[in-house]
């Protein structure tokens, strides 16, 4: 346990003391603060959406995110988060200088895994929440303290953790900044595109077709988002798993991740 | 205390045995220099001893392998890597990291910044630092805790003259003191100044270790210069007892493999006059490159570019 809490001083000074923490929080923090009022701005003057369900509030507070129509930006910024808590130490050889200073492999692992789900946990809840607030301001007719405001800002937050700790591992399996960042890109913007894409060929893959709601990322958006606009038009009918069922899904493939890339970061030379 | 004793330490990397079964002990009190050509795995054997790289063999620190040690910079101080730090983080927050997980307070950090003259650059982004900045920056890193050991891997690189001895002031100093220094160099003059003791490796195998006087004093290279009227009489008699004996152009002769005292005694025995027989001793220059001739990994083949075309001689650079 001892060596557990030296990894945590040590881990928690290389985040305040690094300039990268403060520009990614930042650039965070500027994405959902300015992009949420220039959307909520948008639909204000959309004069036919002044009352309505929260799931619009939800949409401006994640960019179209939590509504299935883009990407969850804050979660991609957080990934870099996840995959720099790994990558600077081999991009700039400090790697044995850090386990000179805390020998503990396992713990040095342990506590990296800790302040980076933290980091970047409540920097997503955070950042969402300020969302709601700023888009509740433009559209104040609409009731936001509803049960799935609450799943958008906490989806947000554990989507975003789970997002960075899949960086992080990757960063530790290749030991090389560049390639995880862009496997941790192409994996949930265009593999799992083009994996569900093939899985839901009609008459093709029948069996097997509920697959493709369980691919990691796809599933684990399930978490933040409460209604999904791009089903109304999909063709290719297969039901998303419920918000828990994709939150588990995408925690134990994060979970495997980084058992792997710890049982390989405690047995490789530094 | 401060006992460093390593066991077997051996490292493989594909097919190559780059550390095998190497054992050594550095004692406190000393400055032990680690030599070894290039290639030789003295950096290998570094990272075995604090267990960053996975291998054979067990190095303990008092007794507790450096994995187990509570606070580790507080008991071993080391400098492994050029430029071990992030580029963007400046000098002092470089050493408050290592320092946190240790429960180093900011005041040794001002000390040992002040102690290796960074003081004027605390508060710089070290990406613009020079070699030997960095390496002062490491050394810095090394002492923070003022640890009873040191495993230092070139620390001298890339520090000008000054620096070197200050670096040489610095941890004879440390070793008079009671602390293990363990130190790696190719500088051998300056190895020479700076150690105590040394252990010497070639092709990850221990070729010899023990006091500096020792290893040169059991070197070949060593001999003795003579000057006899009576060389006709005492030449034979010293080359069937065993030693080597090389006429010089100004009439001095060079001997080798007997000591001054042996030759005095056969002169004496043959009643041959001695005008001058004075022990030359090897450097450690020497006595190294002897010592290490046969498991040189890398050789350069001083002669190969003088050949005629298409003759290479196999013996040229031995």
């Amino acid at each position: 346990m001892t060596a557990v809490t030296a990894a945590l001083r040590y881990e928690w000074r290389r985040m305040v003391t690094l300039r990268s923490t403060y520009w990614l929080v930042g650039i965070s923090v500027f994405i959902a603060v300015g992009l949420a009022t220039l959307i909520g701005w948008a639909f204000a003057s959309a004069p036919e959406i002044e009352e309505g369900p929260s799931f619009v509030i939800g949409a401006i507070a994640t960019q179209g995110a939590a509504v299935g129509l883009a990407p969850l930006l804050v979660s991609y910024v957080m990934g870099m988060y996840g995959l720099f808590t790994f990558g600077h130490e081999y991009r700039h050889g400090m790697i044995r200088a850090t386990l000179t200073a805390v020998p503990t492999r396992g713990a040095l692992f342990v506590a990296k895994i800790v302040l980076t789900a933290l980091v970047t946990g409540v920097t997503g809840l955070v950042c969402t929440a300020l969302g709601v607030l700023i888009g509740n301001a433009f559209l104040p007719e609409i009731d936001a303290a509803t049960d799935d405001m609450v799943q958008v800002v906490v989806g947000v937050g554990l989507y975003s953790a789970l997002f960075a700790l899949v960086g992080l591992a990757l960063a530790a399996l290749l030991r090389n900044q560049i390639g995880a960042l862009v496997v941790l890109l192409l994996v949930p913007l265009v593999a799992e595109l083009i994996i569900r894409l093939i899985l839901t060929v009609p008459d093709a893959f029948d069996d097997i077709q509920g697959a493709a709601g369980y691919l990691p990322f796809d599933a684990g958006a399930q978490m933040y988002t409460t209604l999904d606009l791009g089903e109304a038009v999909d063709i290719f009918g297969y039901d998303p798993p419920s918000a828990v069922a994709g939150g588990v899904t995408f925690a134990v493939f994060t979970a495997l991740l980084l058992a792997l890339a710890g049982a390989l970061f405690s047995r490789r030379d530094a | 205390m401060a006992t460093i004793v390593s066991e077997g330490l051996s490292k493989r990397y594909g097919s190559k045995q780059a550390v095998d079964g190497l054992s050594f002990r550095v004692d406190p009190g000393s400055v032990t220099g680690f030599l070894g050509p290039n290639g030789s795995g003295k950096s290998t054997t570094m990272r075995l001893m604090l267990g960053l790289d996975n291998g054979g063999g067990s190095t303990t620190f008092d007794g507790q392998p450096f994995r187990t040690l509570s606070d580790p910079a507080r008991h071993v101080g080391t400098v492994l890597d050029a430029k071990p730090f992030h580029p963007t983080r400046t000098a002092r927050n470089h050493l408050r990291l290592l320092a946190a997980p240790n429960r180093i307070p900011d005041r040794r950090v001002d000390e040992v910044l002040e102690l290796v003259g960074l003081t004027s650059v605390a508060k710089t982004k070290p990406k613009k630092f020079s070699l030997g900045m960095g390496q002062r920056l490491g050394i810095a890193a090394a002492l923070l805790g003022d640890p009873h050991t040191l495993i230092l891997d070139e620390p001298a690189n890339g520090l000008d003259p000054q620096g070197i001895q200050w670096l040489r002031t610095l941890l004879k100093d440390l070793a008079g003191h009671g602390r293990s220094v363990f130190v790696s160099s190719h500088l051998l003059a300056e190895m020479a100044l700076m150690a105590d003791r040394l252990v010497v490796i070639g092709r990850g195998r221990l070729i010899a270790s023990g006091a500096v006087d020792e290893f040169i004093k059991s070197s070949r290279s060593s001999s003795v210069l003579l000057r006899s009227p009576d060389m006709e009489r005492l030449g034979p008699v010293l080359g069937d007892r065993g030693a080597y004996v090389q006429g010089q152009p100004d009439g001095s002769y060079v001997v080798t493999g007997m000591d001054r005292e042996q030759i005095g005694d056969v002169a004496h025995e043959l009643g041959a006059r001695l005008h001058e027989l004075a022990t030359r001793e090897a450097t450690l220059e020497e006595a190294f490159l002897e010592a290490t001739g046969m498991s040189e990994e890398f050789i350069g083949h001083s002669g190969a570019l003088t050949g005629t075309p298409g003759s290479y001689d196999e013996g040229v650079a031995r």
